[in-house]
């Protein structure tokens, strides 16, 4: 079965480029367009990782996670955060928040694809 | 050298000199005080001596004469000596009593008295007059007063000198906590505010002090919207760009028909977010022009209906795919004077926000009127939504650059905006010498109206 990711970001040609390059990889995609969309499709059916911008309507990257963290069957799953934010203290404060890896945009897709597995892999080790 | 230890020196300083003073002006009262008091003195002297010389001649008695004097030296120790030259016809007695001393300062004086009803008889008393001896109390007083003087002196110079303390110390507390403020500003921890209430020239310079170091935090903050914003508006449409050039590329080499047309899809999309990007780095530069004042608008006449007519059509599809009906009502108005290419900017600026936010089967509206006022006569233009209004507080930094709304993108299509349309529209509009009011209530539809001259 393959890899459930779900790619929340507001912006359409995010959400196109990202699901595009995640299918091309064998991921099976969702796509939300913002936080309380994503968190919606998570109540629905959980998925292996969630992909989520920092700067949102509605609900942004950073309450997502919270609010995710919240939830009991929803808390274990890997979140990589894409931002343009690119300092050190906002990379903490991320972290802080219960983000498990970060990729800048515009980011390229080896990169994107390394650090999404890179995730999937550690999620795994710490449920064996 | 610290304020402190140059207020402490000045006031010990003045301290020592009007101690001075006022030690020499004493001293030089006593001293005439003391002459005069010395010449009393000795005039008593010489009256007593007459006195006692008279007595004596009318009584005839030199033995009395003698205890007189002798009795005078013992009440006035200033009498040195006395030398009685007694005159009978041509007989003549001496008589001394004590010696003239060798050393000091003695004055001789001479009385000479006769008895009326004997011419010929006559007393001639020279005596020596010790004037240091008659100056003795008053320099005595003296002495003591210099000694008071001293004494009161050094303890209201002790007082003057921990008043100055004080008055230091209260004086640069403030200045040493507002240097520290200050470094605490340069440091980059901005809007620091210093707690200090007074109503003296150190507590006017705490609040200006206060009021730059709060200024300096809003422009801080203008700052970091401003990088943030320019870091979010160039890298985006410029990440999508570089993300959709690889995914065309292998869809083209796989030569698939719907991998094809996906390309040409992906192709519009890098032509929208270059069209972004161009918007944005052109309105960088209007913002950086009107910020160094180089804002230049040449004013001729024009006609308004064609122009709006021209920014609505330019809106025509994206307003039908969006379900907003742009409707154009400008007509009859007379020609402006104004910038044809800043007035299309104006216009295009606030049409665009009017769609953004006014949803599907709202609609836009564009009119103008003419006004007159005690400037003269203008012509009105508006740009009317029924779209979902704003609160009094996005509307209170409405025209700032590089600031939003809250909630600026709840339900708008589209991305974010860079936050400089509506200051653009204001500087372009001032620089025309109009004004640009807006009108809104949440769920109410928004009105921006700006004013320009009539030609003519």
């Amino acid at each position: 079965m393959a890899t459930k990711v779900l790619v929340i970001d507001d912006e359409e040609d995010y959400r196109i480029i990202l699901q595009e390059v995640l299918r091309g990889a064998g991921f099976e995609v969702r796509l939300a367009e913002d936080g309380e969309e994503g968190l919606a499709l998570l109540r629905e059916s959980p998925c292996d990782v969630v992909l989520v911008d920092w700067m949102m309507p509605k609900m942004d990257g950073e309450r997502f996670c919270r609010e995710m963290r919240a939830v009991p069957r929803l808390k274990d799953i890997p979140v990589v955060m894409i931002t343009v934010k690119q300092t050190v203290d906002e990379e903490l404060e991320a972290l802080h928040f219960g983000v498990d890896d970060f990729v800048v945009k515009p980011c390229k897709a080896p990169e994107l694809l390394a650090r999404v597995r890179a995730v999937l892999r550690r999620a795994e080790n710490r449920r064996a | 050298m610290t304020i402190r230890s140059r207020l402490i020196t000045q006031a010990a300083l003045l301290q020592i000199a009007s101690l001075l003073l006022l030690s020499y002006g004493v001293v030089s009262v006593q001293r005439a005080l003391g002459e005069r008091e010395v010449l009393r003195a000795e005039t008593l002297l010489k009256h007593a001596v007459a006195r006692t010389a008279t007595d004596a001649l009318i009584q005839k008695d030199q033995v009395q004469l003698l205890s007189y004097l002798n009795f005078l030296k013992a009440q006035y120790p200033a009498l040195a000596y006395a030398h009685v030259v007694w005159h009978k016809g041509t007989k003549t007695t001496t008589q001394n009593l004590g010696a003239a001393p060798s050393v000091g300062r003695i004055d001789e004086r001479r009385v000479r008295v006769s008895d009326p009803s004997m011419p010929d008889s006559i007393v001639e008393i020279s005596f020596g007059v010790d004037r240091d001896v008659l100056r003795e109390p008053i320099l005595e007083r003296q002495r003591m007063m210099l000694k008071v003087l001293l004494w009161t002196g050094s303890l209201t110079a002790l007082l003057g000198l921990s008043l100055a303390v004080f008055l230091s110390r209260s004086l640069t507390t403030s200045l040493v906590a507002l240097s520290r403020v200050a470094e605490q500003i340069s440091e980059g921890h901005l809007g620091v505010r210093l707690e200090w209430e007074s109503d003296d020239e150190i507590g006017a310079l705490v609040r200006v002090f206060n009021g730059m170091s709060t200024r300096l935090a809003d422009l801080d903050i203008v700052k970091k919207n401003f990088v943030s914003s320019v870091t979010h508006e160039l890298r985006s449409p410029l990440g999508a760009i570089e993300s959709f050039l690889p995914l065309i590329r292998e869809k083209i080499s796989a030569g698939e028909k719907q991998g094809l047309n996906l390309s040409l899809d992906y192709l519009d999309r890098i032509a929208a977010n270059v069209q972004r990007l161009n918007r944005f780095i052109t309105d960088l530069l209007d913002v950086a022009k009107i910020e160094q004042g180089r804002m230049e608008c040449v004013l001729r006449p024009l006609a308004l209906g064609p122009l709006a007519a021209e920014a609505a059509r330019f809106f025509e599809a994206k307003a039908l795919a969006q379900g907003v009906v742009v409707e154009n009502m400008i007509d009859g108005v007379p020609p402006v004077l104004a910038d044809a290419d800043r007035v299309r900017q104006v216009l295009i600026n606030l049409l665009a926000n009017a769609l953004k936010f006014t949803p599907s089967g709202g609609k836009v509206r564009l009119e103008a009127e003419q006004v007159r006022d005690a400037a003269g006569r203008w012509v009105e233009v508006t740009v009317a939504d029924t779209g979902r209004g704003m609160s009094d507080a996005d509307r209170g930094r409405l025209f700032q650059a590089f600031t939003q709304g809250t909630n600026v993108n709840e339900g708008v299509a589209g991305h974010k905006g860079t936050g400089l349309g509506l200051y653009i529209v204001k500087s372009i509009v001032a620089q025309h010498g109009g004004r640009v009011e807006m009108k809104s209530e949440p769920g109410n539809g928004s009105r921006f109206t700006f004013s320009l001259r009539v030609a003519g």
